[in-house]
Parts: C-alpha cells; structure tokens; sequence
C-alpha cells in the first residue's frame, strides 16, 4: 500500500501535480493521461528520483523523506526514456546495477536473462542490440532487488508484440503481492494483466479504482460503422476513437449517447474504450 | 365494552410480565465488560500482529554497503577504458623524462616542475572528469535510486581513477629510476621524485573530491584546476625556498600536500557516506 498526502509538485513545462489523499492499492495499476498530465512527475517522486517539495509519499507506513534508503531498498525504477552503458554487455550491465543496488550474487542477473529471454545477447554489446531488446534489459534491470514497488514509465517503447507480451505477462505474476505503477499508452493488451486504473489529467487523479469500476457506469456509448467522407470530416475529433479507410468506406468508432449518423451501431466498449468515454465526458 | 377490555388488558400484562422479564438481558455490568476485554486481548494482540508484519522492511536481498565491493564493481566497469588510457599516457611520460636529468622539465622549462607531477594531476582530473558519471539522465536515476547513498558509489568510482593514475605513475617512477640508473647517473634521489608529483596529485585529487561533495561536479572540476593552476605558478617560489633553505624545504612542502591530500580524501569519504537524498534535477548535486 502506498498513500500520498497533500502531494503538490510543479514540473518543468506541464501541470501542477495536486493529489491531496490517495492510497494506492497492490497489484498493478495502470497510469493513463495525456502527455504533460504529470504521469512522468508522479513516477519520479514514487521511484525517490526527485522528493516531493511539498506533502509526502509512504510506502507501508514508511516515508521516504525519514527512511530514504530503507524505502529505496524496495524500489525498481525504469524511466521512459534511458539511455543504457552502450559499450556493456546485458550480462555485464546486470552485474554492475547489482551490486550497485547491494545484490552481491549473480545468481538473479542470470535469472533475469532467462525470464526476459535475453541469455542469446548476454554477451552482446548493448549498442547492437535492437530497441525493443534494449527496454527488457531495462526492464529486467528494475527486478534485480527483487522489490516490492515497481514504478514503470513506458516500460514496452519499442517492444514488438512478442515482447510485449513477454513483458506483460511476467509483469501480471510479479505483481502477486506487490505494487507496480506502470505508465501506459495502450491499454486494451494490459486488460487481462491491470487490477487499478489511475487516470491523471492536468495534475490532478480524475480515477483512481479497480478495472471493474472503470468499465462501469460509462457515462456514453461507443458506436461504430462505415461511413463516407462527408459524413466522417463531420466527426467531432474528441469522440473519435479509431478509424480506419475500408473499401467500403471509412470504419469509425465513436463516443456518443446516440448514433451520430444513421447504420452506426452501438458495440461493447473495451478497456481502452473506457479511457476515450472518460475523456470525452471531461471535454 | 370498553371496561371489560381495559380489565382483560391488565390481566395479560399482569400474565405476561414475568415471563418477559425473564426473556429480557440485562445491561452488562462494568465488570463483565472488563473481563470481556481482558477475553478478547490476545485477540487484539495478533490483529497488531498481523499489522505490523505489512510493516516495511529493509530488502532481504541487499547486503550493507562496502567500499572494498563497490571499488571492485567500478573497476569492473570502468577498467579497460583507464587501463589503456592510463597505460598510454605513461609510457609517453616514461620515454618523455630524459634519464639524465629527470626533474627537467623541457616542456615548460627548468623554472618548472618536472614532467610528472605537470602531467599526472591533468590526468587526474580529466579521468575524474570522464568517469564521474553518466550524462543519460535516465541512467542517473536508475543509479541514484539505490538504497547506498549515491554519492558512496560516486566516491568509490573517483578513489577507482585516482587509484589507477597513481599506481601507473609509480610504475612509471620505478621505470625511470631505474632507466637513471641505467644511464650512468648518480642514482635517482626516488622519494623527492615521488613526492614531488604525488604529493600535488593527491592535493588535486582531494580538492576536486572535497568540493565535488559539496557544491557540485562543475565546483569539483574548477576547484582541481585552480589547485594545479596554483601549484604551477607557486613552483618558482617553491624551487627558491629549496634553494636557500635546502632540499628538505621543497620534500617538507610536497608532504605536506601529500597529508592534505589525504586528509581531503578522508573528510570526502566522510562526507559521501552521510549524503542520502540526490535529487537530480540541477544535475550537479552528486
């Protein structure tokens, strides 16, 4: 359990982050909201990368401002953007980042090659490697304390699909009784894997709750068909959630209380859905 | 009617008292309630048990700090890149220093000190410089969010280079003494020699670490030149005192950077291993 107080933080170009209560649950929570909602801020104060200036985080009773490496002895942190000792090797990297977080066996950073599937690049230099390669080692880098938070930023950027599922499904059993904060864009392929949904807009938590709660009570209906040109450049762009040309015409699928156009037909909204419907309501 | 029914109310109450007074409970009394609680204290017990068991715990997994494993993890990292570069930079100064007169310095002239102690600090501070630590803002938080204070690692990795330049230039000192010997002269006087270029390397090296820890990389960088700078300038005074007062001057004053030196390396150890918090943002506070 983590429970932020009176947390106010003002990042370089964006929103201010206001969260006055909030207890986040273990498990793994997605954290959704547009570029500058403060999603980037908020996993760094969680990660200890930067303390808060003003309120305060506690992990399990514990705040990082008392217990600083007590808190952080329980931390794995992968930033969206990072750039890995490129001359390293995967093998090598691991090595280094564990026993500079204090683990003196090799024994995990093997472990961690494994379960990413990352023993064929062990021993190649990480400049070789692929991007969506680069993000597991990154990835894996953030269990090798084995911790108890996880706060992840983009954790899949330049993952194929294999990847991604890779990642995902070892992230849905890692967080047996844990908590990890995952930062997202697409949410539809962590539905099976999410317990919380934490949407942020302009600093602020707009949801905060269990994937059941964020498909329900949806305060609009998602409304799909083909349509002509005419009709589809008279579709207002924020409920518009994906579209696509068809040699019929153009598929849409829409955010409305009724179809906006007659032979549109009302379809079950998915997770990502739900997001697109919330952030509608709010425009 | 009425009557008959009011009579034949009062004999049902009059019936029915006792049997409801016997249905109702009575109110606890204070004491029953003490022994309730006494009762249910184990209860309690386990339930705060139980609580502070979800209490946070320091990582199982990681073991305390040790500057010894934290100087072999950065010589792991590191030591290809120093090694050669090390190695290079000393074999120049090897073939550089004229066996004959070995505290010449023909760069700069007589009026300054030899090669080595001109060249081993610039290679000092510009291995510090280079090693210090990544310039990925992502790779620094990922190393900052360790349960060591940072800035131990950041010391490991300085005391690392300043290790190596040392152990190369004293190498490089037993070479040239014995290229000295080689060439017929008289036998090289070693510990003036040595002095002469650790005492102001270690002096660089402790100042650049010594305001590394407290006001950032940029000061630990200026703070380092400025110490050699000053050496260089002060080195027409330094050769006059040895001159009027004997060679014992000029050893007493390398030694005595050699102690400061020191004394800075100890006061910086010091001071890294108190540094807990490292907010990254300015992206000069180790």
């Amino acid at each position: 359990m983590i429970r932020i107080e009176d947390l106010r933080e003002r990042p370089t170009g964006g929103f201010v982050l206001q969260i006055d209560r909030l207890r986040l649950k273990p498990g793994l929570t997605l954290l959704v909201g547009v570029n500058g909602a403060g999603k980037t801020t908020l996993l760094e104060l969680l990660a200890t990368v930067n303390l808060p200036h003003r309120g305060d985080i506690l992990y399990q009773e514990r705040s990082a401002l008392s217990d600083l490496p007590l808190v952080r002895s329980q931390i794995g942190y992968v930033p969206s953007e990072i750039e890995l000792y490129e001359n390293m090797t995967p093998h090598k990297l691991l090595l280094y980042l564990s026993e500079l977080k204090g683990v003196f066996h090799s024994e995990r950073a093997v472990e961690l090659l494994r379960d990413f599937r990352l023993e064929s690049y062990r021993d190649t230099k990480i400049k070789r490697l692929s991007g969506g390669v680069q993000r597991r080692v990154a990835l894996a880098q953030s269990l090798l304390a084995a911790p108890r938070f996880l706060f992840l930023d983009e954790p899949l950027n330049g993952m194929d699909t294999g990847e991604r599922k890779l990642a995902i499904a070892y992230l849905n059993r890692y967080a047996e009784g844990r908590t990890i904060i995952a930062a997202v864009h697409e949410l539809s392929e962590w539905e099976e894997a999410a317990d919380q949904v934490l949407w942020l807009e302009r600093g602020k938590v707009r949801f905060y709750g269990g994937t059941t709660s964020w498909m329900a009570d949806l305060p609009y209906r998602v409304w799909a068909g083909i349509l002509t040109r005419e009709q589809f450049d008279h579709c207002p762009e924020a409920g518009l959630i994906e579209f696509r040309e068809t040699p019929e015409g153009i598929y849409a699928k829409l955010v409305g209380e009724a179809p906006l156009f007659p032979g549109l037909k009302e379809c079950a909204p998915t997770f990502e859905d739900a997001y697109f419907i919330r952030k509608y309501q709010s425009v | 009617m009425e009557p008959s029914i009011d009579k034949e109310l009062a004999r049902l109450e009059r019936e029915l008292r006792e049997p409801l007074r016997q249905a109702l409970q009575p109110g606890p009394t204070p004491s029953e309630t003490a022994a309730l609680i006494e009762a249910l204290q184990p209860e309690f017990a386990a339930l705060q048990a139980q609580n502070a068991g979800a209490s946070l715990d320091f990582n199982a997994q990681i073991e305390p700090p040790s500057l010894g494993r934290l100087l072999r993890s950065q010589f792991r990292l590191n030591r290809r890149s120093l090694m050669l570069t090390g190695a290079v930079v000393f074999l120049m100064l090897i073939a550089l220093v004229d066996p004959k007169q070995p505290f010449n310095n023909w760069i700069l002239g007589d009026r300054m000190p030899g090669l080595f102690p001109l060249i081993t600090p610039i290679l000092l501070i510009a291995s510090m410089l280079y090693s210090y630590r990544t310039w990925d803002r992502g790779m620094r938080a990922v190393e900052s969010v360790t349960p060591y204070p940072p800035a131990l690692v950041i010391y490991s990795r300085m005391l690392m280079v300043m290790a190596l330049v040392v152990g190369w230039a004293l190498i490089s000192s037993v070479v040239v003494s014995i290229r000295v010997s080689v060439a017929g002269q008289a036998a090289l006087p070693f510990i003036p020699f040595l002095l002469e270029w650790l005492g102001i390397s270690l002096l660089t090296g402790g100042a650049a670490m010594y305001a590394l820890f407290r006001y950032g990389q940029q000061a630990g960088v200026l703070t380092a030149g400025g110490v050699y700078l000053l050496r260089l300038l002060l080195s027409d005074q330094i050769s006059a005192m040895s001159l009027m007062n004997g060679a014992g001057q000029g050893l007493a004053i390398n030694a005595g950077f050699l102690l400061m030196g020191g004394l800075l390396l100890f006061r910086s150890y010091m001071r890294s291993r108190n540094l807990q918090t490292s907010p990254i943002q300015d992206g000069t506070r180790p």
